[in-house]
């Protein structure tokens, strides 16, 4: 194992799973003494390679979704934070995605965190320029990281990070990579990616 | 005592792992269970009707199946699925109903016949010696298990699953209004025993 256990974070900003898993994912690393990486995704990208639906949660059968939908709310309320499912879902989130791409990984967690709130809290429309460049001014971030979402290099960024999440096997979100190799699924299994950040190691990698 | 249904059909792996842990989850919640056989094949019936139940792309199933291997670490139950998966269980379901005060021994004896021993619990000669290691009178109760009234029991009590909301197993009810899905969801089931109630879902 290395010094500090490594943690990523394949998320797209579109999950409410993944905006569930993002407010506990830092706490989660300190406490375990990791380090904390965000990696962007498109689901939509995943998705299309994967063969699967393209809004899973929109192909369950009435009874189902209803349930599901219930459930988020007693994660969120069992997290301790606030959620409103989206009025605007699925949402567009390559600009965003691009976004995140641009930024250190250090700078990640703060606009993570604001973008997902915005949708999963505020209700915003986060494909809008306009919404984006008041989160960027809040957090004291340069304008030009939204201008920039259209340059082809940018466009490549994003697209490699969605390249990568596939061939690792990610197939939703959120998922966690503990040390780069052991790969969990879905919010609700933070209690295995604890466990796998103190070491254990499951005998199914 | 809070109430506490567990909702289970041997044919289900999720629901062999919950069966592992209902009890002592229970009995540390000081929580009144009680083992409700259903028929899954009827709620997947009344779901998706005679279409086929859909199923994840490759890479996603793979995942999902490695993920159940790490439960099944986890909780220390060992078990791997049968050549006949998914098999006949609705006599051994109604075996259950036939002998309530022995529902848990049987239902743990079946479910460890299922996922760990592979045995063909369709089997009559089959469940007469699980039915005797529960320590029941095997022929009674299997007798009882084939009569038309058991037959309409476990129809009665899968339709009132799926009246009740449910869509896979295992199932659980929290004093009959709260209902929680899945064996990863025992932290909820223990919680929701000890009081918690979500606003805006379990609490107006």
């Amino acid at each position: 194992m290395p010094d500090r256990p490594l943690l990523e974070c394949f998320f797209d900003f579109s999950s409410p799973f993944a905006y569930l898993g993002a407010t506990q994912a830092q706490a989660l690393a300190d406490r375990a003494g990791a380090d904390l990486k965000w990696q962007p995704m498109l689901l939509g990208g995943v998705f299309r390679a994967i063969g699967g639906e393209m809004v899973p949660l929109k192909s369950f059968t009435a009874v189902k979704q209803r349930y599901v939908s219930l459930e988020l709310h007693r994660w969120a309320e069992h997290w301790g934070v606030p959620f409103a499912f989206a009025s605007r879902f699925p949402m567009n989130t390559v600009k965003s995605q691009r976004i995140v791409c641009q930024l250190d990984q250090g700078q990640r967690g703060a606009f993570v965190a604001r973008t997902f709130a915005a949708f999963w809290v505020d209700d915003l429309d986060i494909s809008d320029d306009g919404v984006l460049a008041s989160i960027l001014d809040e957090l004291g971030l340069p304008s030009s990281l939204l201008d920039r979402t259209k340059e082809q290099s940018v466009k490549d960024l994003l697209r490699a990070s969605t390249d990568d999440a596939v061939e690792r096997g990610v197939f939703g979100a959120p998922t966690w990579f503990v040390n780069g190799e052991l790969m969990f699924w879905g919010q609700d299994r933070l209690d295995f990616v604890e466990k796998a950040l103190r070491g254990w190691i499951p005998e199914v990698g | 005592m809070a109430r506490l249904e567990f909702f289970f059909d041997f044919t289900c792996p999720y629901a062999f792992l919950a069966s592992t842990q209902v009890e002592e989850l229970a009995e540390r919640c000081a929580a009144d269970l009680h083992w409700r056989p259903m028929f899954l094949g009827g709620v997947f019936r009344a779901l998706y009707g005679e279409a086929a139940i859909p199923t994840p792309p490759a890479v996603k199933l793979e995942r999902i199946k490695r993920d159940l291997q790490r439960w099944a670490q986890h909780w220390d139950a060992p078990f791997s699925y049968p050549q006949a998966h998914p098999n006949n269980s609705a006599a051994a379901l109604r075996c259950v109903l036939a002998a309530p005060e022995h529902a848990a021994a049987i239902s743990h004896r079946v479910f460890r016949a299922y996922w760990q021993e592979h045995a063909d619990i369709s089997d009559r000669n089959v469940l007469y010696s699980l039915l005797e290691d529960a320590g029941c009178d095997a022929h009674a109760v299997f007798e009882a298990s084939q009569s038309d009234m058991l037959r309409k029991s476990l129809r009665d009590d899968t339709d009132e699953a799926i009246e009740r909301g449910v869509f896979g197993a295992p199932t659980f009810f929290v004093e009959r209004d709260h209902m929680i899905w899945g064996q990863d969801r025992l932290l909820f089931v223990e919680k929701m025993l000890g009081g918690w109630r979500p606003e805006g879902v379990d609490r107006a």
